[in-house]
C-alpha cells in the first residue's frame, strides 16, 4: 500500500469511526417494509372506477400528488397509452398511464402475453430439487433453478391454470423445462424438457428436447432432441421453427407428430448476398439460427454468423420477408464480440439492442429501432446507460426501456416510427419508483 | 415466513447495523440522511427476503450488495434531476484553500465523493472494510482484473481531485507540515 493508500485508509477510517445508525433501524426497516405491503394491497383492493375519479394511489402514497418527474398526477406518468406489463419482485402488475398499478398475479418468474392471455411460469421447490442446486452457490436465486411450472391465466389473473407443473426428481435425475411458448392461438405449449444427472459436486445436462403439449387434451409430443436454451419460434399454430444441431440450416417442425422438414439452409443465395452486403470482406457463412418472429410483418429475423478473416465470429441479425425474394441484412456494429437481442413492435418494428459486454457494469450499449421495409436502423437516443428490457407500445411510436428503478420513454425514431403513421416528438421521460429498485422486470407494453 | 427467521434478521441488524450504515455513510460521500434511507433500502429488501437469506447464510453479502446497488440507482436519479450533488462537491474550490481550510482528510472524502458510484464502492470495500479484489469483485459481480482498474482509475482521479502535487508523489503531506 502506497502512502497515499495508507492516508486515504485512515481518512476513511477517521470520518465514520464515531458514526452511529439511527435509533431503532428494525422499528423503521419495518415501517417501510409495512408501507410497501400497504401500497401493494391498495392498488390490487382499489376498484377502477375510484382509481378513475381519485387522486392516483401511487402518487398518493409517495406524497405531494406530484410524480417523481414532478409533474401534476393528472398529467400521464408516461406517454403511449396503453398498459405496462411489470414483474416487480414477483408481482404481475399492469401499470397505467395514470399511475395506477394494478396486481394480476403473485410468485411469479415472468410471463409472456399471448392471444388475450398471459403464460406465466413460476419458481418452486419440488421435493428434493435442492439436492442438484449448484455445489456453493449461496444466491437466492439458486435455490430454485430446476422447477419451472407454467401457468395460463386471464390478463387479470382470473381463470389460472397449472398446464406445465413442476416435475419431481426421479432418483438421481431431475427435469427442467425452459423456454415455454403458446401458439399464437393459445391452444398449444412448446417447451424445452432438459434432464440432468447429479454427478460429484456437479450437475450435468444429460437430455434436451423439444415438446409440444396439447392444452386441449393434455397430450404432449416428443418433437425430438433440441439444444437447450437454444431459441425456436411457432409459424402458425400448428408448425414451429427450430435451429437445427448442426446450426447450418433452420427447421419446420409439426408440433403434431414432431415431423421435421428442413426450412433454409446456409446455402441460401439470399442470406449468403445479404450477410456479404452487410460484412463485406468477412468470411464465409458458418451458422444461422432464431432470432425471432416479427408479428407484425410475419417477417421471420435470424441470426447469421460468419467468419472474420482471423477467424473471430461475426454475427448479424435479417430479415426474411416470407412474401419477397429480398433478405434485408442489418449490422449496427463492426466488433464480432457485439450481442444482439431483439424486441417486436408493431407494424414490423423491432428494437434492436446492441451490447458490447465488458465486465462489472462496464456494457456499452446502444439500441436502434429499425424495421425490413426502409432496411435502415436508427440509433434511439437515450440518456440510460443501460437496461434490461424494452417494449413497444401498440401504436408503434414510443420504447419503453426498464432498468432497476427507473423506466424510460423516448420516441421511436424515423424512419423507424414511418410505419407508424406518425413519428411523435417528445423529449425523454424518466419514471423513477424506488419500490422498483433491483427488481422491476418491463415483460411487455399492452394496448389495454 | 417464519418467526426464526425474523428473529435471526433482527439479531443481524443488531449486531452489523452500525458497520452497515458507516459503509452507507462512505458510499453516499457521507450524507447522513441518504446513508440512512440507502440503510432502511437495503435492509428492507433484505427483510423482503429473510426467509431465504437466514436459511443458506447471513444476509450480509446480500445487504452489502444492495447498498452499492442503491447508492448506484440514487446517484443516477440525482443525476438526471436537478439535485447535482457532484457538482456541490467540486473539489476544485478545495484545491483552491485547502491549505488553509479544510484538512487533508476532508479533501479526500470530497474528492471521494466526486467519483463515480461504482469507483467510490471499490474504493471504500478496499481501503475502509480491507477487502481484497476478489473479494470485491465477487460482490460486485464482477472480474477481478476489472476491480483492478477500476481501483487504479479512482486512486488517479482521487490525485488528481485531490490536487496532490508532485513535490509530494507519495501522498499528501502529514497535518501541519506547511503545505505550500
Amino acid at each position: 500500500m502506497t502512502e497515499f493508500e495508507g492516508q486515504l485508509s485512515g481518512a476513511l477510517r477517521t470520518a465514520v469511526a464515531d458514526a452511529q445508525p439511527p435509533p431503532a433501524v428494525m422499528a423503521a426497516v419495518r415501517r417501510r417494509y409495512r408501507r410497501r405491503n400497504i401500497w401493494l394491497a391498495a392498488v390490487s383492493a382499489v376498484t377502477i372506477a375510484l382509481l378513475a375519479s381519485a387522486i392516483p394511489i401511487a402518487s398518493a402514497l409517495r406524497g405531494g400528488g406530484q410524480t417523481a418527474n414532478g409533474r401534476s398526477s393528472a398529467a400521464p406518468l408516461f406517454p403511449g397509452g396503453g398498459r405496462l406489463l411489470l414483474d416487480i419482485h414477483g408481482v404481475l402488475e399492469w401499470f397505467y398511464p395514470d399511475g395506477r398499478r394494478v396486481r394480476i398475479a403473485s410468485g411469479f418468474a415472468g410471463a409472456a402475453l399471448r392471444s388475450g392471455k398471459l403464460l406465466a411460469w413460476k419458481r418452486g421447490n419440488p421435493p428434493g430439487a435442492s439436492r442438484f442446486l449448484p455445489r456453493g452457490c449461496s444466491d437466492p436465486s439458486c435455490t430454485a433453478i430446476h422447477d419451472l411450472s407454467y401457468y395460463t391465466m386471464n390478463l387479470d389473473g382470473s381463470d389460472a391454470r397449472l398446464i406445465l407443473p413442476a416435475k419431481s426428481p426421479v432418483g438421481n435425475i431431475a427435469f427442467q423445462y425452459e423456454g415455454a411458448q403458446l401458439s399464437p392461438d393459445g391452444s398449444t405449449l412448446a417447451y424445452i424438457s432438459q434432464e440432468l444427472r447429479n454427478g460429484t459436486g456437479s450437475v450435468f445436462l444429460t437430455r434436451s428436447e423439444l415438446w409440444s403439449l396439447d392444452l386441449a387434451t393434455a397430450r404432449r409430443t416428443d418433437l425430438g432432441p433440441y439444444a437447450a436454451y437454444a431459441p425456436f419460434v411457432w409459424k402458425d399454430n400448428t408448425t414451429i421453427l427450430a435451429d437445427s444441431a448442426n446450426g447450418k440450416s433452420i427447421r419446420l417442425i409439426n408440433a403434431r407428430d414432431g415431423s421435421a422438414t428442413t426450412y433454409l439452409t446456409i446455402a441460401d443465395r439470399g442470406l449468403i448476398g445479404a450477410y456479404r452486403q452487410a460484412r463485406p470482406g468477412s468470411g464465409p457463412l458458418s451458422s444461422v439460427s432464431l432470432a425471432g418472429w416479427n408479428t407484425g410483418t410475419s417477417n421471420l429475423a435470424l441470426s447469421l454468423t460468419g467468419r472474420t478473416r482471423n477467424g473471430a465470429p461475426m454475427g448479424l441479425p435479417v430479415e426474411i420477408p416470407l412474401d419477397q425474394a429480398q433478405v434485408v441484412a442489418f449490422a449496427p456494429g463492426t466488433s464480432p464480440w457485439i450481442s444482439l437481442s431483439t424486441t417486436w413492435g408493431p407494424h414490423g418494428l423491432f428494437v434492436l439492442d446492441s451490447r458490447l459486454n465488458k465486465t462489472c457494469g462496464l456494457t456499452r450499449q446502444i439500441m436502434y429501432a429499425g424495421e425490413a421495409v426502409s432496411g435502415r436502423l436508427s440509433r434511439v437516443r437515450t440518456i440510460q446507460e443501460t437496461w434490461n428490457a424494452a417494449a413497444v407500445n401498440h401504436q408503434g411510436t414510443v420504447i419503453a426501456l426498464a432498468e432497476s428503478a427507473f423506466i424510460d420513454f423516448v420516441p421511436v425514431p424515423s424512419p423507424a416510427c414511418d410505419a407508424a403513421g406518425k413519428c411523435l416528438r417528445f423529449g425523454e421521460k424518466q419514471f423513477f419508483e424506488p419500490a422498483f429498485a433491483g427488481g422491476v422486470k418491463l415483460l411487455a407494453w399492452d394496448p389495454g | 415466513m417464519g418467526r426464526e427467521a425474523g428473529d435471526s434478521f433482527e439479531e443481524f441488524v443488531r449486531g452489523r447495523s452500525a458497520h452497515l450504515f458507516r459503509l452507507a455513510l462512505l458510499l453516499t460521500g457521507q450524507n447522513q440522511a441518504e446513508a440512512e434511507d440507502l440503510l432502511q433500502i437495503a435492509l428492507e429488501r433484505a427483510y423482503r427476503r429473510r426467509a431465504s437469506l437466514s436459511r443458506d447464510r447471513s444476509p450480509e453479502p446480500y445487504v452489502r450488495r444492495a447498498l452499492v446497488d442503491a447508492s448506484i440507482d440514487r446517484w443516477r436519479a440525482l443525476r438526471r434531476h436537478a439535485e447535482q450533488r457532484l457538482e456541490a462537491a467540486d473539489p476544485g474550490s478545495g484545491v483552491d484553500d485547502w491549505a488553509g481550510e479544510l484538512a487533508n482528510r476532508d479533501l479526500l472524502l470530497q474528492s471521494l465523493a466526486a467519483l463515480a458510484p461504482r469507483q467510490r464502492a471499490v474504493v471504500v470495500l478496499r481501503y475502509w472494510e480491507d477487502s481484497s479484489d476478489a473479494e470485491i469483485a465477487r460482490l460486485l459481480g464482477c472480474g477481478v482484473g476489472t476491480v483492478k482498474s477500476q481501483r487504479s482509475r479512482a486512486l488517479k482521479r482521487l490525485r488528481e481531485l485531490a490536487g496532490v502535487s508532485p513535490s509530494f508523489p507519495g501522498g499528501f503531506p502529514s497535518k501541519g507540515s506547511g503545505v505550500p
